[in-house]
C-alpha cells in the first residue's frame, strides 16, 4: 500500500512537467547564478572597477610618486577632478552620485593624527572619503594604498630596478622582493642592515613555523604567508621609522602614515544594508505577489467567469486596466507597509524621504503589475504560471541585487542585472534613502520602470486578444 | 418584467444556417431553429454535438464562419453584446471570495445598472433566490444549490428578454433543482424567452415547451415532445413484463414468439426476470401475448405499459454509441 502511494505520487509528479522543471532545474539555475557570482572569489573581476579620485594637498615628490605608483598599478580607475569647483565638494558630489567609490585626500598630518608629526618619516595623513554602502570598496582601496605606500617607502616604486618590489599573489603566499635600498631619505644602508636583523627577530615565529622565509642578499627578501604579510609589513614600516641614523634601534615614536576611512554618506543614517535589503526584498515580493494575483485571471478564464464578464458591458481593455490598477495599489500598499516597519524598527528615515519613496514605489509597482499581467496572459494554467513565474522572479531577484548586493558581482553580471526591475528599483531606493539625491535624479529609474510597465501591459493586451472572440 | 414584453410574433432568437469549423471538425454544420418570444426551448444533444459552440456563438464568444443570429428581429453584430441577452454559463462563474450581495452588485454594475435601480434589482434577486438571509455570507460557504441560484441571478440582473441557460441544474440535489425550476418559471411568466441546454431528459421534457436535438453539428429534430415522438419512435409503447425467473431460463424456445417485438430481457434474479417489449398497438397484441404465456405456465407477476419518452426519442435519433470527443 505504501509503495502504491509512492508510485502514484511519482506518476502524478511526472505527469506535471512544470513541477519537474521547478524541482530539478530551478536549483541548477540558481546555483549557476551564485557560482558565477562567487566562483572566482569576491572582487576577483574588479581589477579596474574601483573608481577613485585623489586630492593631493601635500603635493611633494613623495605624494606625487605615490599617486604615480597607484595609477601605474592598474587596480584603481582614477577620475580626475576638475579645477573649477572646490575639489572636496566635487569629490563628495561624485561619491554621492555613485560615480566614484572613494577619494584619497593626501594631507599634512595634524597634531591629533600624529603624535609627533615633525619626526614622522612621511608627515602625511590620508583620508579615504567613501560611501559606506559599498562595504568592500573602501577596504579594498585602503589595502591597495597601504601596499603601495610600503613599496614606495622601501623601494621608491621604481619598476625598472631589477630588484624593485614585485608583489605577487600565489595562492596562499605572497612574495615581496626588492633591493635593500629604502627611499626614505633618513634610512641609510646601516639602517637597512639593522632593519634586516630586526626583521629576522620580527619574523622569527613565522620562520620557525615554516610559514615565512627571510634572507638578506643584496636585498631584503621576505616571503611569508598572505595572512601574515599585513601585520609583518606594518611592523616593518614601524621599525623603519623608528631607527636612528646610525642604524641603532631607538624608539622615536614615529608612526606610519595614518589612514582613515571617512564615511561621507552615513552620518545619522541607519545601516545602508537595511534600506538596500528593504528595497531588494520588497521588489522580489512585489513580483511574486503580482504573478499570484495575475493568476486569478487564469482562474476566471477556466471557470467561464471571464466569458460572463466579456458578455456584459465590460471590455477587455477595461478589465485589464482595472486589474492593473488593483495590482499596482496592492503593490504600493505592500511596499509601504514594509518600509513603515523598517522605519519603526530599523530606523530607516521614511518620513524624510517620502516623496522619493512614493515615486519609486508607484513606478516599481506599476512595472511589477504589468509583468504580472503579462505572465497571466502568457500562461495557460495556474500550474504553468507558478512554474514560470517562480523561475523568472527568483532569477531576476538574484541577478538584480535583491538577494546579494550587485557590487559583489563582476562587471558583466552587474550589466546583466540591469535587465531586471530589481536593479533599477534598488538603485532608485538607494538614491532616495542612502545618497539623498534630489527626486530629479530618479529620472532614469522612473523612466525605465514606467516604460517597462507600459511595454508589459501592451504585450498582455495583445495576448489577451485570443481570449476575446475566437 | 411582464407578459407585455412579448410584443409581436418576431422570434426572440433566430439561428440561420450557422456554421463553425475548428480545424477539420464541423462543430456547427448549418444549424437552423427559432426561439419564440416567451417560449422555453430545450437544446439537447450528445457530447460533442455542438451545443456549447452554439451557445458561445450566440453569446458572441465565438465568431461563426457563416450564418446569422437574429436577436429580437435585429441581426447581432459579430462582436459586442446586447442588453437584451442574458447568459448563465454551466460553470459557476461567480466570485467565491465575495458575498452574495457583492456578486450581485458587481455583475449588476458590469451590466450597466447603477444607483437605485441596482439596489432594487439586488433586493429582487436575493428574494428570488431565497438567499436574503445569507446576503452577506461569502459564496465560498454556500452549498452547490445555493451557488447555482446565485449563478443564475447574476445572469439576469439586467432583466434580459432572452436568456441562455447552460445546464442550470447540473450537480444539485432534487430540492435545489426544484427551486431553480421555480425561479425559471417566474422568468417565463414575466415573458423572458429561454434557451436551455441540458442532459437531463426529464428536465427537458417537463420544463421545456419545445425541444431541439442536435447531433454532429446539425439539428436532427425540432418540435414539441409529441412531435418528436411521432417523428422518431412513433406511437409505440414500452411494455414491461415481470415474469417468474425459472420459466424463461428453462424454456427459452417457448419465448421465441416474442422475437417480433424485439424483446429486451433483463435477468434480475433467479426468481424474477423483466421482459421489455415495444409495440404500437398494445390493445391488440398484449392480450395475445399474455394468453400464450399463460398457456406455457409462465407466471406474469406484473405488467407495465409506458408511453415513449424523450429518452427513447433521443436514443432513437442519436444512437446508443458513446461520443468520445
Amino acid at each position: 500500500m505504501v509503495w502504491s502511494i509512492f508510485a502514484m505520487s511519482m506518476r502524478q509528479w511526472l505527469n506535471r512537467p512544470w513541477e519537474v522543471v521547478l524541482a530539478l532545474f530551478l536549483p541548477i539555475v540558481f546555483f549557476s547564478i551564485f557560482a558565477t557570482i562567487f566562483g572566482r572569489g569576491l572582487q576577483s573581476d574588479r581589477k579596474k572597477k574601483i573608481s577613485i579620485s585623489v586630492i593631493d594637498e601635500v603635493s611633494d615628490h613623495q605624494s606625487i610618486k605615490l599617486i604615480e605608483v597607484l595609477k601605474k598599478q592598474g587596480e584603481l580607475q582614477f577620475v580626475d577632478l576638475t579645477e573649477s569647483v572646490t575639489p572636496h565638494q566635487q569629490a563628495k558630489d561624485l561619491i554621492q552620485r555613485g560615480e566614484i567609490k572613494a577619494c584619497l585626500v593626501i594631507k599634512i598630518a595634524t597634531t591629533s593624527e600624529s603624535t609627533d608629526a615633525s619626526t614622522q618619516a612621511i608627515p602625511w595623513a590620508i583620508d579615504i572619503l567613501s560611501d559606506q554602502s559599498d562595504q568592500l570598496a573602501a577596504a579594498y582601496v585602503e589595502s591597495a594604498l597601504q601596499r603601495h605606500m610600503m613599496q614606495l617607502a622601501w623601494w621608491g616604486g621604481d619598476q625598472s630596478n631589477t630588484k624593485s618590489p614585485t608583489w605577487t599573489n600565489a595562492g596562499q603566499s605572497a612574495k615581496m622582493t626588492g633591493s635593500g635600498r629604502v627611499m626614505n631619505d633618513r634610512m641609510t644602508t646601516a639602517q637597512g642592515v639593522h632593519l634586516a636583523a630586526e626583521n629576522e627577530v620580527l619574523l622569527a615565529p613565522a620562520i620557525n613555523a615554516g610559514t615565512a622565509t627571510y634572507s638578506i642578499d643584496d636585498g631584503v627578501q621576505v616571503q611569508t604567508n598572505q595572512a601574515d604579510q599585513g601585520s609583518a609589513i606594518r611592523k616593518q614600516q614601524k621599525m623603519a621609522n623608528r631607527l636612528n641614523d646610525d642604524g641603532t634601534g631607538a624608539p622615536n615614536d614615529m608612526e606610519m602614515v595614518p589612514v582613515k576611512i571617512v564615511n561621507l554618506l552615513g552620518d545619522g543614517k541607519a545601516n545602508p544594508v537595511i534600506s538596500m535589503y528593504a528595497a531588494g526584498i520588497a521588489v522580489m515580493f512585489l513580483l511574486f505577489n503580482a504573478t499570484t494575483v495575475g493568476g486569478i485571471l487564469i482562474e476566471e478564464r477556466s471557470n467561464q467567469t471571464l466569458d460572463r464578464l466579456l458578455s456584459s458591458n465590460l471590455t477587455m481593455d477595461q478589465l485589464l486596466l482595472g486589474k492593473w490598477f488593483y495590482m499596482t495599489f496592492l503593490g504600493v500598499l505592500q511596499i509601504t507597509v514594509m518600509f513603515v516597519w523598517a522605519s519603526l524598527v530599523f530606523k530607516v528615515d521614511l518620513a524624510g524621504h517620502f516623496d522619493g519613496f512614493m515615486m519609486m514605489t508607484i513606478a516599481t509597482s506599476l512595472a511589477a503589475s504589468g509583468f504580472g499581467l503579462f505572465m497571466a496572459t502568457l500562461c495557460k494554467s495556474r500550474t504553468q504560471l507558478t512554474g514560470v513565474s517562480t523561475m523568472l522572479v527568483l532569477s531576476m531577484s538574484a541577478m538584480g541585487g535583491s538577494m546579494i548586493p550587485r557590487y559583489l558581482m563582476s562587471e558583466s553580471l552587474q550589466k546583466i542585472g540591469l535587465l531586471t526591475f530589481n536593479a533599477w528599483a534598488i538603485d532608485g531606493y538607494d538614491k532616495v534613502f542612502w545618497r539623498e539625491m534630489p527626486v530629479g535624479s530618479l529620472a532614469p529609474q522612473l523612466a525605465v520602470l514606467a516604460l517597462s510597465s507600459v511595454l508589459f501591459l501592451c504585450i498582455a493586451r495583445l495576448l489577451a486578444i485570443r481570449w476575446e472572440v475566437k | 418584467m411582464s407578459n407585455s414584453r412579448i410584443l409581436d410574433d418576431t422570434p426572440a432568437l433566430s439561428i440561420q444556417d450557422l456554421r463553425k469549423r475548428f480545424g477539420k471538425t464541423n462543430a456547427l454544420d448549418g444549424v437552423v431553429f427559432k426561439l419564440h418570444q416567451g417560449e422555453r426551448l430545450g437544446l439537447l444533444g450528445p457530447n460533442g454535438a455542438g451545443k456549447t459552440t452554439l451557445v458561445r456563438c450566440i453569446a458572441r464568444r465565438i465568431r461563426a464562419d457563416q450564418g446569422d443570429i437574429v436577436l429580437l428581429g435585429e441581426p447581432m453584430a459579430p462582436t459586442g453584446t446586447s442588453p437584451s441577452l442574458g447568459i448563465v454559463p454551466q460553470e459557476l462563474a461567480i466570485y467565491e471570495d465575495l458575498s452574495a450581495y457583492q456578486n450581485l452588485y458587481f455583475f449588476g454594475r458590469f451590466h450597466g445598472l447603477r444607483g437605485r435601480e441596482l439596489k432594487h434589482r439586488i433586493h429582487w434577486a436575493l428574494e428570488w433566490t431565497g438567499l436574503k438571509d445569507r446576503s452577506s455570507q461569502l459564496v465560498r460557504h454556500f452549498s452547490g444549490g445555493m451557488k447555482r441560484r446565485i449563478n443564475l441571478a447574476c445572469g439576469v440582473m439586467h432583466s434580459p428578454r432572452v436568456l441562455l441557460l447552460d445546464e442550470p441544474t447540473v450537480g444539485v440535489d432534487p430540492q435545489s433543482r426544484e427551486r431553480i425550476y421555480v425561479m425559471i418559471d417566474s422568468l417565463s411568466e414575466e415573458g423572458c424567452s429561454i434557451l436551455l441546454t441540458t442532459h437531463h431528459m426529464e428536465e427537458a421534457e417537463w420544463q421545456c415547451d419545445r425541444l431541439v436535438i442536435m447531433d454532429r453539428g446539425r439539428v436532427v429534430a425540432d418540435g414539441t415532445i409529441d412531435e418528436l415522438i411521432d417523428q422518431s419512435v412513433g406511437p409505440s409503447r414500452s411494455v414491461r413484463l415481470r415474469i417468474d425467473g425459472h420459466s424463461l431460463r428453462h424454456h427459452p424456445r417457448e419465448f421465441g414468439f416474442l422475437r417480433k417485438w424485439e424483446p429486451e430481457i433483463v435477468f434480475r434474479s433467479d426468481e424474477e426476470q423483466v421482459v421489455e417489449l415495444r409495440m404500437n398497438d398494445v390493445a391488440q397484441y398484449l392480450p395475445a401475448i399474455l394468453e400464450q404465456l399463460s398457456a406455457q405456465s409462465v407466471i406474469v407477476r406484473d405488467i407495465e405499459v409506458q408511453p415513449p419518452s424523450l429518452h427513447d426519442v433521443f436514443l432513437a435519433l442519436t444512437g446508443k454509441h458513446l461520443r468520445d470527443v
